[in-house]
């Protein structure tokens, strides 16, 4: 059996700054604690980390083989008790640190509003990353938790002014908490998938510039820019899936046989009317480059940026050549 | 005479329930549950079915005392239906209502007897 590194994040309404879990071969067990068998949440982090799924209403699974504990817990007794034992918590609903047990629902240890689309599988690098500053964080958590400390009663319910301090403080807390996650979100995005789009389009201008292939290329195509049907064939080759990422940054074709159609309609050497249809035929590869980035930048899965290039690609060979057709048969509209 | 919306026979009582039930919490959940539950829980079983939802202005007795519940969590029913689960606020109207929750006024909560009765009753 194989286990997968995954991490559990909070849904749009939800609390914590997500988990990370990794199971092995003594903790392997997530334990849906929703009622009504193994809930789909459970379901979702077993299959992703190759953990096994128990209802923990009707099996007793020792807390040291728990990977995690999902609930569906509306406010007291679940969001506490196992963030109390220190296991990680999942919650199915957009729960936050409440009741008396709320000192022990920490960020660490808790994430709520969890649906099946919150849970991913993380890649390897990822998870290496991941588990290190997990550990980093275990160590500094083990030490104060090795002494036998008495367990604290539940703090008094406070009243009047001091409870408004205290919602007043909360309030505080998580705007800060809200704006310092967004700063980190930011520079995340721009170290991981800003910076190195632009190294790989940096790349790609080198070799499009220094081996001329897209002058050659451009020089090759002019002369099927001068009849329609030469300009559906240029919209089809521009959008070749393994010619249109490389043809996209640096634009020689769009240059080369934009200009060139530009000055030949204005000496009158062309009809107006090859205007719109050459813009789309030299066009087809438009952001071809970017796919990949732009997806990501959306915060698409993995597997849908590894399935979505290719869809993209192959979209453009078959919509370039038809729009340079409808932009033919329009542009006798003018 | 009172009619009977809901009740179960108290099993067992954990061992941090009695801090809980002090700080005017009471937790409860049916039979078959998790350990780490049930030590901070009243555990019942036999609970009969909803015949109506828990509303407020209903009566809570466990075991000598009655309580009056004053307000109903939008998910304490279904909670109550699924899991025998419902978290009972004894005296502390300021509260948040938070979803699986109940408030309730009356006595200083003690522990009930295992065996006694847990029931929700129509006023």
């Amino acid at each position: 059996m194989s286990y997968n590194t995954i991490k559990v994040s909070k849904g749009s309404g939800g609390w914590g700054k997500g988990l990370v879990l990794t199971p092995n071969d003594q903790k392997n067990v997530v334990l849906s604690v929703t009622g009504g068998g193994i809930h789909p949440v459970a379901a979702k982090i077993a299959e992703l980390s190759g953990a096994t799924p128990v209802d923990g209403f009707t099996n007793q699974v020792p807390d040291e083989q728990v990977l995690a504990v999902v609930i569906n817990c509306g406010g007291t007794a679940r969001i506490g008790v196992y963030p109390k034992k220190r296991m990680p918590t999942v919650d199915i609903y957009p729960g936050s640190p409440t009741g008396p047990l709320a000192q022990y629902i920490t960020d660490d240890i808790f994430v709520s509003d969890v649906g099946v689309n919150n849970i991913a599988a993380l890649g390897a690098a990822e998870a290496a990353a991941a588990v290190a500053a997990d550990a980093q964080a275990q160590t500094a958590a083990a030490t104060p938790a090795s002494t036998p400390a008495p367990t604290p009663p539940p703090p008094p319910q406070q009243k009047g002014f001091m409870s408004w301090v205290v919602k007043f403080g909360n309030a505080i807390g998580y705007i800060i908490n809200t704006l310092l996650s967004s700063g980190r979100q930011a520079l995340d995005i721009i170290l991981k998938t800003v910076l190195p789009f632009m190294a790989y389009v940096g790349l790609l201008i080198g070799i499009v510039n220094y081996t001329g292939i897209s002058n050659v290329l451009a020089s090759w195509v002019t002369p099927l820019a001068s009849n329609p049907v030469g300009l559906i064939l240029l919209g089809v080759i521009v959008a070749l899936p393994f010619l249109s990422p490389i043809l996209g940054p640096g634009a020689a074709i769009a240059q080369v046989i934009g200009v060139l159609m530009g000055t030949q309609i204005g000496l009158g050497a062309l009809p107006v009317q090859y205007a719109l249809p050459t813009l789309f035929a030299i066009d087809g590869q438009v952001g071809c480059d970017f796919v990949p980035v732009g997806l990501s930048l959306g915060e698409a899965k993995p597997e849908t940026v590894s399935v979505g290039v290719s869809a993209v690609l192959f979209t453009r060979l078959v919509t370039s050549p038809l729009a340079v057709a409808i932009a033919y048969l329009a542009s006798f509209l003018i | 005479m009172t009619t009977n919306i809901w009740n179960a026979e108290v099993s067992r009582i954990g061992g941090d329930a009695g801090e809980m039930i002090e700080a005017g919490v009471l937790i409860l959940f049916g039979e078959p549950v998790p350990e780490a539950l049930a030590d901070v829980s009243i555990v019942h079983t036999n609970a009969t079915a909803l015949t109506r939802p828990v509303q407020a202005g209903d009566r809570l007795v466990i075991g000598e005392q009655t309580y009056t519940v004053d307000e109903v969590g939008g998910r304490a029913n279904d909670n109550l239906t699924e899991l025998g689960h419902i978290v009972v606020y004894v005296n502390q109207p300021d509260q948040e209502l938070l979803p699986g929750a109940v408030k309730a006024s009356g006595p200083a909560p003690v522990a009930p007897a295992a065996g006694s009765t847990v029931a929700f009753t129509e006023a």
